[in-house]
């Protein structure tokens, strides 16, 4: 994956965590931003 | 669904980090008022919820992703403070959760050379390279550490 793909994705993905109400995302929200930001096909699915 | 206490350790956990720190648990129990047995509970449910990353011999936090609590490959600095990132992926989440410009370092696992990467603005400048995942995401948490 170039890096410019991960930057993209690592912009987002953390979001929230400082917040003292973060809450666990789901696996369907994880996958949302994994294709958003162009990780797509079987290696990247989070289901088992 | 976190505990209201896990949620405040989490919290705490992530200041310290943010701060440049290493949280324990001695620590967040006596900034928290929290006793010490409770703490080690809360620190459990986060684990148990991939909320943090606990190590497996002490079982203090080893993780915060994108925070480790050890000296890894991937520096980071910026804003005065330095932390070490757990892969590539956590080392360019680091800038941008703390909102700092940011110098970022590692080795080439092939060439052995040195890689860095500057964010300036939230943008990361000359963005270069490849980053190799070797773990199916469906695998990422069979085992965080190796992964």
């Amino acid at each position: 994956m170039p890096a410019s793909g991960l930057w993209t994705l690592a912009q987002s993905w953390f979001d929230g965590r400082l917040s003292p109400d973060w809450k666990p995302r789901s696996r369907a929200a994880s996958q949302k931003l994994l294709s958003a930001a162009g990780f797509v096909g079987s290696f990247w699915s989070l289901a088992d | 669904m976190l505990s209201d206490i896990a949620q405040r350790v989490r919290h705490a956990i992530y200041r310290s980090y943010v701060e440049g720190g290493i949280p324990k648990s001695e620590m967040l129990s006596r900034q928290l008022h929290i006793p010490a047995d409770a703490v080690r509970s809360a620190l459990q449910e986060l684990h148990a919820a991939h909320a943090i990353v606990l190590d497996p011999r002490t079982r203090e936090p080893w993780m915060g992703l994108p925070f480790s609590s050890v000296p890894t490959a991937f520096s980071v600095e910026g804003g005065g403070r330095s932390w070490f990132a757990n892969c590539a992926w956590d080392a360019f989440g680091i800038p941008n959760l703390v909102g700092v410009d940011a110098v970022i370092a590692t080795t080439c696992p092939d060439c052995e050379g040195q890689i860095v990467y500057r964010v300036e603005n939230r943008n990361l400048v000359d963005a270069h390279g490849v980053v190799h995942f070797a773990v199916p995401a469906a695998k990422w948490w069979d085992d965080i550490g190796f992964t």
